[in-house]
């Protein structure tokens, strides 16, 4: 009996190893071509930054985990998750991940952000300020691996699909396509150098952390730490950090 | 004649220039085919061009620009690009419908050449391409057997044309013995028509022979190409293990891992081993994308031999510690590489398999070799392809074997279950002096005994033997079906063309006879209706004919010209048909008036026959003016001699007269015979040719058989 026990205890402090060691560090998934305020690409001398990048790393210490940034295109990100490839996507709404294999792999933290989308548009190609229904007869456009919003699946026209957020901006300024869903986070110091212009608010997401059901042992300690940034003020003070005061 | 010539030879002009026209379109059709590429060269061009929009997971656009490269690549089979992460099948292309993707799965096997797909130093698919056959797709060779066929039939064409016409024309001509439907005529027309086979033949054999050329040199081309694909892989799995192993092993991690295991290898403190090489592991498990990972097979000995880690079974730690001296020794000297491959017998599943192993140095900070890495090759298409994937057609295939011929690697056709391939013997393994750079094709058995096309190469990375083969009979299947296509219709065509010929012949003989028969029955009347008139019996003209043939062929003349002369001669009286019946039919003398009329006869036969193209009717009309003339030129019309007279003309004055002779007219009675050949005798040198009085004389047997033969009727 006491081997046995002795059994029990050295596989049971076995498991706990291997799973810490198997947590130590996270593959978090980026979009490849950076998006302000929530992350930047790292260059040669700084790491990279970002509002995604602080919350994470805030985490992690509290956590006792190490997030690794990985920066890839969005579908591959996805694809990645779903293989069990990359561990964590940040600032992501549960309505936009609604794949078979991410309905059944993904778990979600508590929402740390509040994400505002608005309509992007090119103001020449109206003659009057549009509304929210006169886009359902024109043409959207959106980045590849993005989820459609609802106003976009509804729009008659074809939906093209690009790979970064540039070449979005630049297919409105060309005309390319008639409008773009962004957040306002995203899209507000990007509109007067592309001469675009945004609608109000069309809708707003609870941004949570997405994890791979791989990690729900990890998910109450995640929650835990959301919390209490957001119960110290640390998170409202990164937050502001990155959107500005007014916000 | 020369009319006719001309006209041949503008034929002749025509149809070679027919020929020219035609080799040169079907030579600037041949020079028009581009240089074939191969699957290797296709594969890389898709794995570039798709590997953004593989990592992208650009999907729409991957179709539309794989599709515009299939359309400009005519000889793609099949293309499936597999995602590395799902293994799910992104895009798939069948030229045949087979292997098509299904729910994003490939429901083939992939077939043909398998790259990986890489970005940015990352594994993120693979790429299969498989071509046509290359036996199927070179029209090089095709165009250049149809312009040799083409030229050489219509070589022969004109060739038998040419031996036809002289021989038509020689048939026909007035100094030939061979006429139509003679035996002779037969002869030649069968000896024309056997050369013309016998050309055919010889052309047909050596067309095959050229076709047989051909297939065997696109076999030996494919067979190469083969072995090339396997030696860039090869080459490949070499330079993607170093730059793997070079990433693993050239860190402070794991340096400070390995001299952590060295040191507790040798002090034996099993649970600080364990835990190193649990850390080990990990490194190593870092390169999973790429196949190795920590259940993967590997052993590292330090620089004296001594085996610091082993994991894994399936490597055969003393198997690989019995062959790796110099790979040891080499790796010490800081070259990294791949061990020959090793054949060993599963346990479990009681089945050869063959595995490669490739070996790394470990260097320190300072650059010194302080370990060797063995490893195992995962078994990945990014890192090393099984060599049966290098299957190809119904039966070729691509083995390894070491210098002694022991097929090391998987075989299509394995002897028994345990699948054992035994040996292969090969160029190489025969005659190890032998250049091994100089492979060429060889036919001989293969494993199984069966007859192979046979290409060899020696593989520096693998210190061992590629053979690539394929089997005879497969390689010349469409050569035989060729043959025997071509022996059929050889034969249905000489056949056809001797039966034909043979049928003409007897038909054109039977109505050539006919023709001759009737004319010769025509001429006759006529000569009838002369003699009638002169109140002889029909018989004269059949027994002086008769007497003319047996003297002219005595006197030695072609048996045609004597047979011309016997159908001639009943016309020799044909001019009496002008003379007045009072004159012809007078009992008594003639007066010396009536004689210049009844001396005209001759002048008048040579009119009604004419001047003739017809050599039998010149004959005639010879015959008819001149049987009165007289070796010494006392005769009428115009008084010639000798020679001057037609010998037709001499013969026939000695049968007439003789007949004339012997024969009961109303106002004479019959001369003796003797009495007859004293008159011709006498007459030798003045009336008659010597040379043919003597003839005559010498013929008088035959000529009394004749003339008691044809005896007029009382």
């Amino acid at each position: 009996m006491r081997y046995f026990l002795y059994s029990v205890f050295i596989y049971f402090i076995f498991i706990c190893k291997a799973s810490g060691e198997l947590l130590d560090i996270l593959d978090v998934g980026l979009m490849a071509q950076g998006r302000p305020p929530y992350f930047s690409l790292p260059t040669a001398t700084e790491p990279a930054t970002g509002l995604y990048i602080d919350i994470l790393d805030e985490i992690g210490r509290e956590v006792g985990v190490k997030f690794r940034y990985r920066f890839i295109p969005q579908p591959r990100i996805r694809h990645l998750m779903n293989h069990y490839r990359i561990d964590v996507e940040p600032g992501i709404a549960e309505e936009w991940r609604l794949d078979s294999l991410e309905l059944k792999n993904s778990i979600y933290s508590h929402s740390f952000l509040t994400s505002s989308e608005a309509i992007v548009y090119n103001p020449h190609h109206f003659k009057t300020p549009p509304s929210k229904n006169t886009f359902n007869t024109l043409e959207p456009c959106s980045i590849l691996g993005f989820s459609d919003l609802d106003l976009e699946k509804g729009s008659q026209g074809e939906n093209n699909k690009v790979l970064t957020e540039m070449q979005l901006l630049k297919m409105i300024q060309h005309q390319r396509c008639d409008f773009a869903v962004f957040p306002e986070d995203v899209i507000k110091p990007k509109l007067h150098a592309f001469g675009l212009m945004a609608t109000k608010s069309i809708a707003v997401f609870d941004l949570k952390l997405r994890f791979t059901d791989r990690h729900s042992v990890l998910l109450p300690k995640i929650n835990k730490a959301i919390e209490k940034m957001v119960t110290t003020g640390l998170m409202n003070e990164m937050i502001n950090k990155y959107r500005g005061l007014s916000d | 004649m020369i009319k006719k010539l001309n006209k041949l030879n503008f034929i002749i002009l025509f149809l070679l220039f027919i020929i020219a026209v035609i080799v040169a379109f079907f030579t600037h059709s041949a020079s028009d085919n581009q240089l074939q590429r191969s699957e290797f060269e296709v594969a890389e061009d898709i794995s570039l061009i798709s590997s953004a929009l593989v990592y992208n997971m650009d999907y729409e656009q991957l179709d539309m620009i794989m599709n515009t490269m299939i359309k400009n690549e005519e000889n793609i089979v099949r293309v499936v690009i597999v995602d590395d992460v799902s293994e799910e099948v992104v895009f798939s292309y069948s030229l045949d419908g087979r292997g098509k993707a299904f729910n994003g799965f490939s429901t083939g096997e992939m077939n043909g050449h398998l790259l990986p797909i890489v970005y940015d130093g990352q594994l993120i698919g693979s790429v299969s391409v498989e071509l046509k056959p290359k036996l199927l797709q070179s029209n090089q060779s095709y165009y250049q057997n149809t312009v040799f066929i083409i030229v050489f039939f219509l070589f022969v064409l004109i060739l038998i044309s040419l031996l036809f016409y002289s021989l038509l024309k020689w048939s026909v001509s007035d100094s030939s013995s061979v006429n139509f439907g003679s035996e002779k005529f037969i002869y030649l027309l069968l000896l024309c028509m056997s050369i013309f086979i016998l050309m055919t033949v010889i052309g047909g054999y050596f067309f095959l022979e050229k076709n047989r050329t051909t297939i065997e040199s696109r076999v030996e081309l494919y067979l190469q190409q083969n072995i090339a694909d396997f030696n860039r892989d090869i080459q490949r799995t070499n330079n993607t293990l170093e730059s793997i192993y070079n990433q693993m092993t050239q860190t402070t991690e794991f340096r400070r891992v390995y001299r952590k295991l060295m040191y507790t290898e040798q002090f034996g403190n099993k649970e600080s081993y364990k835990k190193d090489m649990a850390e080990l592991l990990g490194i190593v498990n870092r390169y999973h994308n790429f196949g190795i990972n920590n259940k993967m097979s590997f052993i590292i000995m330090d620089t004296e031999g001594n085996t610091v880690v082993e994991q894994g079974i399936s490597i055969p730690a003393d198997d690989i510690k019995k062959t790796i001296n110099s790979a040891f020794i080499g790796a010490l000297s800081g070259r990294s590489g791949l061990l020959s491959p090793i054949k060993n017998m599963d346990k479990i599943s009681s089945q050869y398999h063959h595995d490669l192993y490739f070996v790394y140095p470990i260097y320190n900070e300072i650059g010194n070799v302080f370990g060797v890495f063995f490893s195992e090759i995962p078994k990945r298409p990014s890192i090393y392809f099984d060599i049966s994937q290098y299957d190809f057609a119904m039966t070729g295939e691509l083995l390894v074997t070491n210098s002694d011929g022991y097929i090391l690697s998987k075989c299509r056709y394995p002897k028994d279950n345990k699948m054992n391939c035994g040996y292969m013997r090969s160029m190489i393994t025969n005659n190890r002096h032998s250049d091994m750079s100089d492979n060429y094709l060889e036919l001989f058995s293969d494993y199984r005994g069966k007859e192979s096309y046979v290409l060899t190469s020696w593989n520096n990375y693998l210190k061992s033997v590629i053979v690539s083969k394929m089997d005879r009979a497969e390689v010349l299947v469409s050569f035989y079906e060729f043959q025997n296509g071509v022996i059929f219709i050889l034969v249905v065509m000489s056949t056809f063309t001797v039966f034909t010929t043979v049928y003409i012949l007897i038909v054109g003989k039977r109505a050539n006879d006919k023709q001759v028969k009737s004319n010769h029955s025509i001429i006759q009347m006529l000569g009838h209706a002369a003699e009638f008139k002169d109140n002889e019996t029909a018989m004269h003209i059949v027994r002086m004919s008769h007497y003319a043939k047996i003297i002219a062929t005595n006197h030695g003349c072609h048996s045609a010209w004597v047979e011309r002369l016997f159908n001639a001669a009943p016309m020799h009286d044909i001019g009496k048909i002008g003379v007045p019946d009072h004159i012809l039919q007078k009992p008594g003398k003639l007066t010396p008036d009536e004689w210049v009329i009844m001396r005209q006869h001759p002048e008048f036969g040579a009119r009604i026959i004419g001047t003739q193209d017809n050599e039998l009717l010149r004959m005639a009309h010879d015959i008819a003016i001149a049987h009165h003339e007289k070796w010494d030129g006392s005769g009428y019309p115009y008084g010639i001699k000798g020679e001057a007279i037609p010998i037709s003309a001499r013969i026939i004055a000695i049968a007439d007269v003789f007949d004339a002779l012997t024969s009961e007219r109303v106002y004479k009675k019959a001369w003796m015979q003797e009495d007859a050949v004293a008159l011709i005798r006498s007459e030798s040198g003045k009336h008659f040719e010597p040379s043919l009085v003597d003839t005559f004389v010498e013929s008088l047997t035959e000529i009394s058989d004749i003339k008691a033969q044809y005896m007029d009727k009382v």
